[in-house]
């Protein structure tokens, strides 16, 4: 994994947990967290940029490209689609949304990862 | 006419049910559309259950956002059945016979199993909120 897929990793499980305690107080996010979603989702399309990049620049011939940069468009897509789709609800529903959507990121990762290495 | 009231299958935990039946939607759509542009002759057997797989995740996803309960069982049952089938054929078929990868091979192993825990919990979910509906006319009648 590139660092900014590790640092963005460790947000994502941050988020993840507070969203947890989100749920179990059966409390709306707020402002802070929402924020931080924010700060990942650039993160998440900085990614992508670099990840278009890489995958023309660097990636073996045994790569397949267009399912790597589904995999960056989807990763990066996740989060924004999560929150407006969760913003109708304002209960454990709409919250839970979220903590998928921050899940999701991790997992993309690791897909990325085994596409690249040729074997997905 | 569907109520898109408190107690659709859209609302509460739903939501989390339908953004999980989009997110495969979307991962489906991208693999088959992706399989059938690039490489359709390849396998066709699998290109075609991933094309399948896909379209009933849409509209699987459209129904319970929507509160269609009729539809919405009918495609998550197809879903059950779906994953089963191809599940065990690929557990049962030699690699050489099911050339490639669908969103229901191994039962979703590739995918952590979601694909074959999900079918249930839209079984589930429909049933609750069938009930709950019911228990609600009842008192209104």
């Amino acid at each position: 994994m590139i660092p900014l897929q590790i640092a963005l990793t460790a947000l994502c499980l941050i988020s993840a947990l507070w969203l947890v305690v989100l749920i179990v107080r059966d409390r709306t996010p707020d402002h802070l967290l929402l924020n931080l979603m924010a700060v990942i989702e650039v993160g998440l399309v900085v990614h992508l940029v670099l990840g278009i990049v890489r995958v023309f620049t660097e990636a073996k011939v045994d790569v397949a490209e267009w399912e790597y940069i589904g995999y960056l468009i989807g990763a990066a897509l996740f989060i924004p689609v999560g929150v407006v789709w969760s913003s109708g609800e304002k209960t454990r529903g709409g919250t839970g949304v979220l903590l998928v959507t921050v899940l999701l990121v991790p997992f993309m990762f690791v897909r990325l990862a085994d596409i690249w290495a040729g074997g997905a | 006419m569907p109520d898109r009231g408190s107690a659709g299958t859209g609302r509460g935990f739903g939501r989390v049910l339908v953004f999980v039946y989009g997110v495969f939607a979307f991962a489906a759509t991208g693999r088959s559309t992706l399989q059938l542009t690039t490489k359709a002759s390849d396998a066709p057997l699998p290109y075609t259950l991933s094309a399948v797989a896909a379209v009933i995740y849409i509209v699987a996803t459209f129904a319970l956002a929507t509160n269609r309960r009729r539809l919405a069982l009918v495609t998550v049952g197809i879903e059950l059945v779906g994953v089963l089938t191809v599940g065990l054929l690929t557990s049962a078929l030699e690699p050489q016979d099911f050339q490639d990868t669908t969103v229901w091979s191994d039962f979703g192993a590739g995918y952590g199993f979601v694909p074959l825990v999900l079918p249930f919990v839209g079984l589930w979910w429909l049933w609750r909120q069938g009930r709950r509906e019911a228990i609600v006319t009842e008192e209104s009648a």
